[in-house]
């Protein structure tokens, strides 16, 4: 069993994780970074460039000039395929015993950690009522963000054909009581109209119906830009209750029409659900591993609204989207100011 | 399959060398047709460079850079932009086609985006008479 | 930052000694987190603020959602324990009259109580905050209508027992309508502040609210509890599309008339929603802080599309900017949220505690070069640095000015080397040279799918 010695450890290689790392490396100690799928890059890495004749700022690319940083440090050590099974120990002198390619053991003493196991998407098929998995012109927008990164544009599942008319589905497990979350996840507003509007740019005339309750308009330059997607898009504010695929794969919404008082059953080439962020599986699992609390949300909890990043556990910090939901640029900014907690911690020349 | 073309892509560091990279990733080695050069800003490429890239045997010439909006110095994409439009009036005075440089941008992760503007650039390019 | 930090320790490394205190500019929140931060970083910090006190905008709020304790008493915790620190120093009624020299070295000239104070610092942190425009989207002129900013006023004096009765009524009467557009970047805030005080108002005695909005924010930390709560407490919330409410003065108060997205119109009702209130509540209009322009140009920095710090640059979220060691934080660059400006303050504090580093940074002389004896000071360089890394100096050797690429704050681009019309600047690792030895010699291969 190899043992290891590591001034911090950071569990998860995704944009919090690699910016916290990033951190404390640049301050001069050294980190190890946790990663259990085969890569760093989390869910990041898995999102597509939303620029038109403009970058749209979504972060994309920040995520890999990141994962190109931080495979460069020399003060970074990252393995992958790695898990944390148990922590013991205390601030200053934690002792993490990691399981990696599920059969080789070692132990890495550290003096603090940093929890960034960021999210999981929410799965749709908890909404069945929406056709997630029963009708194939149905997706998420992260396998949207998937095709687009992969192939440029996107074509219905089912036939391979340009959609036409897509419908954005907002709001999909999120500010939503009946399943338990009841909570804005903060991304969907902005990754679904800035992916509409670039496939608008990328598919002449396409027609984009959007499904909402309410946009959300912060951050720097969104206000605008959504007003620009007022002009070229339909926005419609309720939010489908079921859904029917005709044998053409063309997928029939019904939902209420405010205006006109009355149920209207619409049919679209291909249908979007803007899914949510929920706490990843294991969450539950992990926070009584290192002995940390979660909130209402299941989400990790920090100490208190002013305090996003420090824990119940002295030495242990929170960064990124496993603390509640966030965008790439806030994920980056939390888990920069989680890197001041462990350097501090660490002690400054 | 018809004559190889010789493109030289002057690829930003930040964009366009890590989208050729996502480009290739999954090919093998075979001869090359494109030749990457990395440069720290796509507002760094001369026309110099241009030119001696024609110099060297290339039949076309590329320059990927940033989305505006997002050059990390911030508008080093537009001035080599200006520089092409420029460069084509001096390339039309001496002769040269000026469809034989073009700039094109993408951002890291914009693998896919790549091959196909690259792509462009060698049909346009075959469809140029050979020489000049 | 990984290829970039590596080409730009190319060439001859000499270490440069930078000042390793830090000037914040502003005693708002921002300011006064940053100071903190800083302080556990072991910075020098000298915080300037141009009032008598501090707490700036987030101070003069009368309650934060979710939290028992008043900004004020959070922030009177926060100046306490920057008071116990001696790495930390405030000047009060201060303004930054001057600034000079280079990134690592700036030499600034304060002028705070009549006294001039002249120090270098080797990063400068923005935190100037926002300022509040009088007037608002639904104008009124009536004497009843009133800002977020009054109501909150009023209801912390009720809070505090102050009045009674009668003058409770008045100043916060049983009928209140709030009317929230949709303006700008500064929606967001809007919205949730009028919830914020939409339930504070319904949590009184026998009041009816109500709250036309045309988006709930929900984004931020607690905003949909705090929503649910609203309407669970009683406040009716209508939201509005298109149609902006139309209000007219009636009857020693407001009538507001509302279309509701929710409600549709037939051949029965129009659709439109009248309503009576006795006090009307309008946001004020969150606008760039005053000295924003100012200390754009004294600083050399970008603003974005809506004149706010930091150019909307990807590469430079969420804090830093254009110059090196400058950055920008909270209201000023636009991020009005509480709880997003104290993370992004903790994070700030690393990247200027990475940038002042160990009291010297190494540069690398003679990276990007300026020859002198070609330069013809034409300021093309100077003009297009995104950077403001160029200056123009006299040089001994040639007895004349020249064109001098300031190495701290120099990122390598290239772009004044391709800009020179002299072609009088070299960048010695990318230098037309190694260019040329890299297009005859580096074999990438990309082609087999493109030309087959």
């Amino acid at each position: 069993m190899g043992s290891t010695e590591s001034a911090a450890l950071v569990i998860g290689g995704g944009v919090a994780g690699i910016t916290a790392a990033l951190g404390i490396a640049e301050s001069g100690f050294a980190v190890s970074v946790l990663e259990r799928e085969e890569d760093i890059g989390g869910h990041g890495a898995r999102l597509c460039c939303k620029a038109t004749d403009v970058c749209r700022q979504c972060g994309a690319c920040i995520v890999a000039d990141k994962i190109e940083q931080v495979r460069a440090h020399p003060n970074v050590s990252i393995l992958t395929r790695a898990e944390l099974v148990n922590l013991s120990g205390a601030m200053g002198d934690f002792d993490a015993a990691i399981v990696r390619d599920k059969s080789e053991e070692l132990r890495i003493r550290t003096s603090a950690i940093v929890v960034a196991t960021g999210f999981a998407p929410f799965d749709a098929r908890q909404k069945p009522e929406l056709g997630y998995r029963t009708c194939a012109n149905v997706l998420t927008g992260l396998e949207l963000e998937e095709q687009i990164r992969r192939t440029g544009s996107i074509v219905r599942p089912s036939d391979g054909c340009r959609p036409a008319n897509i419908a954005f589905v907002q709001c999909v497990g999120s500010r939503d009581p009946h399943i338990g979350n009841d909570y804005c996840s903060r991304v969907c507003c902005k990754y679904a109209l800035r992916m509409a509007s670039m496939l608008q740019a990328r598919i002449p005339d396409l027609h984009v119906t959007v499904f909402y309750m309410d946009v959300q308009v912060g951050g720097k330059g969104f206000y605008d830009f959504y007003q620009s997607c007022r002009d070229t898009m339909r926005f419609v504010r309720a939010i489908p209750v079921g859904v029917v695929e005709d044998g053409s794969g063309s997928i029939e919404l019904q939902y209420e029409d405010t205006t006109r008082g009355q149920v209207v059953k619409e049919p679209f080439d291909m249908v979007v659900l803007s899914v949510g962020m929920v706490p990843a599986a294991d969450a539950g699992t992990l926070a009584a591993m290192l002995g940390i609390g979660t909130n209402g949300s299941r989400f990790f909890a920090s100490r208190d609204g002013t305090e996003a990043n420090l824990t119940n556990v002295d030495g242990i910090v929170l960064a990124g989207a496993c603390q509640g939901p966030k965008d790439i640029e806030g994920s980056i900014a939390h888990a920069q100011a989680a890197a001041l907690r462990v350097v501090a911690q660490l002690g400054v020349s | 399959m018809g004559t190889e073309l010789k493109i030289v892509a002057f690829c930003c560091e930040h964009s366009g060398s890590l989208a050729a990279r996502m480009a290739c990733a999954g090919e093998s080695e075979t001869s090359a047709g494109t030749e990457i050069v990395s440069v720290p800003c796509s507002g760094s490429v001369q026309a110099a460079d241009i030119l001696k890239a024609f110099r060297s045997g290339a039949d076309g010439v590329v320059i990927v850079g940033c989305h505006d909006g997002s050059c990390k110095h911030l508008v080093g994409n537009r001035r080599v932009q200006r520089r092409v439009e420029h460069l084509a009036g001096t390339l039309k005075e001496i002769g040269w086609n000026p469809e034989r440089v073009a700039f094109f941008p993408v951002s890291a992760v914009e693998g896919q985006l790549f091959r196909d503007r690259l792509a462009e650039v060698v049909d346009r390019l075959r469809g140029l008479e050979a020489g000049r | 930052m990984g290829h970039a930090r590596n080409r730009e320790s190319d060439g001859t490394i000499k270490k440069t000694s930078m000042s390793r205190r830090v000037l914040v500019v502003g005693g708002g929140v921002a300011g006064i987190e940053m100071a903190l931060a800083l302080a556990e970083l072991r910075c020098d910090t000298t915080l300037v603020e141009q009032g008598t006190s501090l707490g700036g905008n987030a101070g003069a709020l009368c309650s934060l959602y979710g939290f028992e304790q008043t900004p004020e008493e959070l922030i009177g915790k926060k100046v306490a324990t920057m008071r116990t620190n001696p790495g930390i120093r405030v000047l009060f009624e201060a303004a930054v009259r001057d600034v000079k020299g280079d990134v690592g070295n700036l030499h600034v000239r304060i002028e705070a109580c009549g006294k001039v104070h002249e120090s270098d610092f080797g990063a400068i942190v923005v935190a100037t905050g926002f300022d509040l425009a009088t007037g608002s989207p639904v104008t009124s002129g009536e004497p009843t209508a009133i800002s977020c900013s009054e109501l909150e006023r009023r209801l912390a004096q009720l809070r505090a027992g102050n009045g009674r009765g009668r003058s409770n009524a008045l100043s916060v009467p049983r009928n209140v309508c709030f009317v929230v557009e949709d303006s700008g970047v500064d929606s967001a805030v809007h919205a949730a502040s009028a919830l914020k005080n939409a339930l504070a108002v319904q949590k009184l005695p026998k009041r009816n609210v109500f709250l036309c909005c045309q988006n709930v924010n929900v984004a931020g930390e607690g905003l949909e509890a705090l929503y649910r709560e609203a309407r669970a407490s009683g406040v009716v919330i209508f939201k509005f599309d298109g149609d902006k409410p139309q209000v007219a003065a009636a009857d020693r108060g407001f009538n507001v008339t509302v279309r509701d997205a929710s409600v549709a119109a037939n051949d029965r009702c129009n659709g439109l929603m009248d309503l009576h209130c006795d006090l009307l509540v309008l946001p004020e209009r969150i606008v760039p802080g005053p000295h924003t322009p100012y200390l754009q140009k004294l600083l050399r920095v970008d603003v974005d599309s809506s004149d706010y710090f930091q150019q909307n640059n990807v590469w430079l979220r969420p804090t830093a900017s254009n110059r090196k060691g400058i950055f920008f934080v909270g209201g000023c660059r636009g991020s009005f949220d509480v709880c997003d400006i104290l993370t992004e303050a903790r994070a700030t504090a690393l990247e200027v505690y990475t940038w002042i580093g160990r009291d010297e940074i190494p540069v690398s002389v003679g990276k990007v070069r300026v020859d002198p004896a070609k330069c013809a000071v034409c300021l093309t360089c100077l003009r297009s640095c995104p950077h403001d890394a160029v200056e123009i100096v006299f040089d001994g050797d040639i007895g004349g000015k020249t064109a001098h690429i300031v190495e701290s704050a120099c990122h390598a681009c290239g772009i004044c080397v391709a800009e020179c019309p002299a072609k009088a600047i070299q960048m010695v690792a990318a230098d037309d040279l190694q260019k040329g030895m890299a297009i005859k010699g580096e074999r990438r291969q990309v082609e087999q799918w493109v030309q087959n």
